[in-house]
């Protein structure tokens, strides 16, 4: 489908070949980039000519450079080198013989500049079997793809002698992923105290379960969701792949050590920067923790637009951003941590210290936390804030580390893995309401307790099974075969206002 | 009949209005039949009269017991026998009351737990202590069916299985505060929501006050559970000492401005609410007649890690998850899942973020 010297536009996480077309014709000297350029790639004229001009090229007449396909929009300065490999070649200077990618932003003297979206072109030249020019500071993502032929170049002369013959480049040697590096920032065994949380960390992890923690100002809520990425199994080779897409069309360097995306977002972020999109359709934060963990903090103070808007990407994993442009998709799997305050002011059920809000505020503040998004979070834990005298009582333990913990929900993992891969389930969070009323397997008596449970904790469809999705999770840590009233009952303490009784202390509702 | 109290009740005038009439020798029909003279005589104002000439021009009374019936809202006047003769009592006695949920009778034996909206979680805990100790008793609980201790209270006793009413401040087919719509709907499966306003009224300010004397009213006991200096609950307090009732306070911290008022109260002469026992002691027979302990035989003993918690709860109080995984040396999941089977059972409760009581 390509001939010729292309560049790349990118897509999502995809890239799309760019061809070059160009054409002079006699006259005075002017040049027209015809091809829904935006004002990145029409400014690519001066860079070009100049950059040209330093390795003796001087453009003439009239010059028109298309950029096919026409009705696609290109962005970014990464269409320079291609646009000046074309009027090279157009000008006789160099013989393209084979089909090749090339991408870069060129700058004046002729250097080539680093881009983002070297790892989606990559991927690109590999399926089209074609060469790909990169620019030397993209190598190292590059070489992260394998099985593409890749050359690094730090000067436009290094392509113009590299196609000549006179200085072939080296192909970009293929890396590897490396191997898992602990992530020592936040390790559970620095953490004192806080057992509640930590446990319930590691069943969020273990079944990949989306999480709310409520707790007072202080009470060590930031500090214990960024313990979470601690405990979560290493990235396989082809998550990494779909972080490095992600990374690399945002423009971020790789980070290797295969350790889950961590990112927070704060509470004023709009929803085009979660979810994606502007004006040159970049990743949104969800994408960029895609295989890790997405930590909002204050979640009750989003604006329900973004809200609303993360539900979708929860459910299917993926977001699509349409705009007038056309619509883009980028992958969004993400563990979901959240974090609020019980009441706007923070200290609602706190022993020590008064609230001091109207019970209305309080009433609007926990009804933004109401609808479709909480049906999505499976574990609800509180975090207390201690009082002095609890917290010396609490002494120094500190517990197992995050090793420790990791080597349990890997095996958990592990475990559901094998037993949904036929039903297409990667994990408990997932099953579908079908699977949880079927497929479940339970001791005998586990289903009266159910019943006595449902009927005096007043538990909604939804929240009943919730109760199950985490019980599964909680016997797969165990090892257990099957789930039993002790799973259960453990799982009924992470319900929403199970141990944060909402509404006087009641616990009614599920 | 229902008529014309109905109409009386609309402009807010109760007991008193009765026997101005009753003076002249005249029954309540005649508030319709003899007309504007005679209100004036009776003591309604210019803004009473005109909403009454308007009423009867509109047909408002037929409306509203319509209304009424579509709703299944009992109208109960004064003069009707399942009035509640607790209230004949009061001077200013509401004429009618609209009522919906279970018939049952308010007679004796009944409890009004009240106090403040915003209360400390001290006392949503002993609310609903005592609204359990209550149904445990055989009392019912009357309270304002208002956040805070109100909702404790009935919660309280609904869960130990009693009967509870709720007088409301606003008209009966509003749901105030929202949040309490489900609280609302069990109250009425066991027993019964009262209120004295017409249907849709909003919830004015000067409405509480004024039901509280309702709940006074109703209340053999009136305990204040917990109110700081300015409060409906010493409003209520106020009206079952005039209606010569027992008013008892639970004692708050000194240092504590939620519970200014109630520790006053106490100062002025209210009782100490110092242990149930003590408190329903005045019927102390019935805790002999009606203490039922076959449940108490029919549950499971308690298990090892069960017994200690239970221990480290009583002697400790308030007790976050933490605190008891390392005072018990246990894993937080197995507190967490004995916690839950014990409040499964109804032994403990989540009383703030993350903290567990026992239950009294």
């Amino acid at each position: 489908m390509m001939n010729g010297i292309c560049g790349v536009a990118l897509r999502g996480t995809q890239a799309l070949p760019v061809e070059v077309e160009v054409e002079t014709t006699g006259g005075l000297f002017s040049m027209t980039v015809v091809g829904l350029p935006d004002t990145a790639v029409k400014e690519a004229r001066e860079r070009v000519r100049a950059s040209l001009r330093r390795i003796g090229l001087m453009l003439r007449g009239r010059i028109a450079i298309n950029l096919a396909p026409a009705d696609l929009p290109k962005e970014g300065a990464l269409l320079d080198l291609p646009m000046a490999v074309g009027l090279a070649n157009g000008a006789g200077m160099i013989n393209c013989r084979e089909p090749s990618l090339f991408m870069g932003e060129l700058a004046l003297d002729g250097r080539v500049r680093w881009v983002r979206g070297a790892v989606p072109a990559a991927v690109l030249a590999r399926e089209l079997a074609v060469p790909l020019f990169v620019p030397k500071e993209n190598e190292s993502e590059v070489a992260l793809v394998s099985g593409v032929r890749a050359y690094g170049v730090e000067t436009l002369l290094d392509v113009v002698l590299h196609m000549s013959g006179e200085k072939p480049l080296s192909q970009i040697e293929g890396g590897s992923f490396g191997e898992y590096e602990e992530c020592i920032e936040t390790d559970f065994a620095d953490i004192k105290g806080q057992f509640a949380a930590k446990r319930a960390l590691e069943i969020a992890a273990a079944g990949h379960h989306n999480l709310l923690l409520t707790g007072s100002p202080g009470s060590g809520k930031t500090l214990l969701a960024r313990a979470l990425r601690g405990i979560l199994p290493p990235l396989s080779d082809e998550e990494m792949m779909e972080v490095l897409l992600v990374r690399s069309t945002a423009g971020m360097p790789f980070e290797p050590g295969r350790a889950r995306p961590f990112r927070t977002a704060h509470h004023t972020a709009s929803s085009v920067a979660i979810c994606g999109g502007g004006a040159s359709m970049r990743p949104g934060e969800i994408s960029l923790a895609n295989r890790g963990v997405l930590f909002l903090d204050e979640f009750p103070e989003f604006t329900r637009d973004v809200l609303e808007s993360l539900r979708q990407p929860l459910e299917d994993g993926t977001i699509t951003v349409s705009r007038a442009a056309g619509s883009v998709t980028y992958p969004a799997r993400v563990l979901l941590v959240t974090a609020c305050n019980p009441c706007p002011c923070g200290f609602s059920g706190d022993p020590s210290e008064p609230c001091k809000c109207s019970p209305h505020s309080i009433e609007k503040y926990q009804r933004k936390l109401s609808g479709p998004i909480l049906d999505r979070i499976d574990l609800h834990v509180a975090v207390p804030r201690l009082t002095p005298e609890e917290l010396v009582s609490l002494g120094g333990e500190c517990g197992e580390s995050s090793a420790e913990v990791r080597k349990r929900v890997q095996s958990a993992r592990k475990t559901q893995q094998d037993r949904w891969r036929e039903m297409g389930f990667q994990c408990n969070a997932e099953l579908s309401e079908r699977a949880i009323r079927k497929r479940l397997d339970m001791e005998p008596d586990v289903k009266p307790f159910l019943a006595d449970t449902v009927k005096k904790l007043r538990l909604s469809g939804r929240g009943f099974s919730r109760v199950l999705r985490v019980s599964q999770t909680i016997a797969d840590l165990e090892g257990a075969e099957r789930i039993a009233v002790h799973h259960v009952a453990e799982s009924l303490s992470y319900r929403e206002g199970g141990a944060f009784g909402r509404g006087a202390g009641l616990g009614w509702r599920s | 009949m229902i008529r014309p109290m109905l109409l009386l009740a609309r402009i807010q005038h109760d007991a008193r209005a009765l026997e101005k009439l009753e003076e002249l020798g005249l029954g309540p029909e005649a508030v319709i039949t003899d007309g504007p003279a005679l209100w004036e005589k009776i003591g309604i104002g210019e803004r009473g009269r005109s909403i009454l000439n308007e009423s009867l021009a509109s047909g408002w009374a037929e409306r509203e017991m319509e209304a009424s019936e579509r709703l299944g809202v009992r109208l109960i006047s004064i003069k009707d026998p399942s009035y509640p003769k607790s209230l004949l009592e009061l001077r200013d006695a509401p004429l009618l009351l609209y009522a919906r949920g279970k018939r049952f009778s308010l007679q004796q034996r009944v409890v009004g737990i009240v106090g403040t909206r915003t209360c400390s979680p001290y006392a949503t805990g002993v609310a609903r202590d005592l609204g359990r100790a209550s149904a445990e008793r055989n009392w019912s609980v009357v309270s304002g069916g208002a956040r805070g201790v109100d909702g404790a209270a009935h919660a309280g006793c609904i869960e130990a299985g009693g009967v509870t009413a709720a007088v409301l401040g606003t008209g009966i087919d509003i749901v105030y505060p929202s949040e309490h719509a489900e609280l609302f709907e069990r109250i009425m499966s066991v027993g019964a929501l009262f209120s004295e306003f017409p249907l849709g009224s909003g919830g004015d300010a000067w409405h509480f006050p004024k039901r509280n004397r309702i709940i006074a009213g109703l209340s053999f006991r009136t305990v204040v559970v917990e109110a700081p200096e300015k409060s409906g609950a010493l409003v209520t307090a106020r009206c079952a000492a005039e209606a010569g009732r027992e008013v008892w306070a639970v004692p708050g911290r000194i240092t504590d401005a939620r519970s200014r008022g109630s520790n006053k109260l106490i100062f002025d002469g209210a009782f100490p609410l110092t242990d149930f026992d003590t408190f329903f002691e005045g019927f102390g027979r019935q805790k002999l007649l009606f203490k039922d302990d076959s449940e108490e035989e029919e549950s499971a003993p308690l298990n090892e890690q069960e017994k200690i918690l239970i221990a480290l709860l009583t002697n400790n109080g308030d007790r976050t998850i933490d605190n008891l995984a390392s005072e018990a040396k246990m894993s937080a999941a197995d507190v967490f899942r004995t916690m839950s089977m014990l409040t499964l059972r109804g032994l403990v409760y989540s009383s703030g973020a993350g903290r567990y009581r026992m239950v009294d």
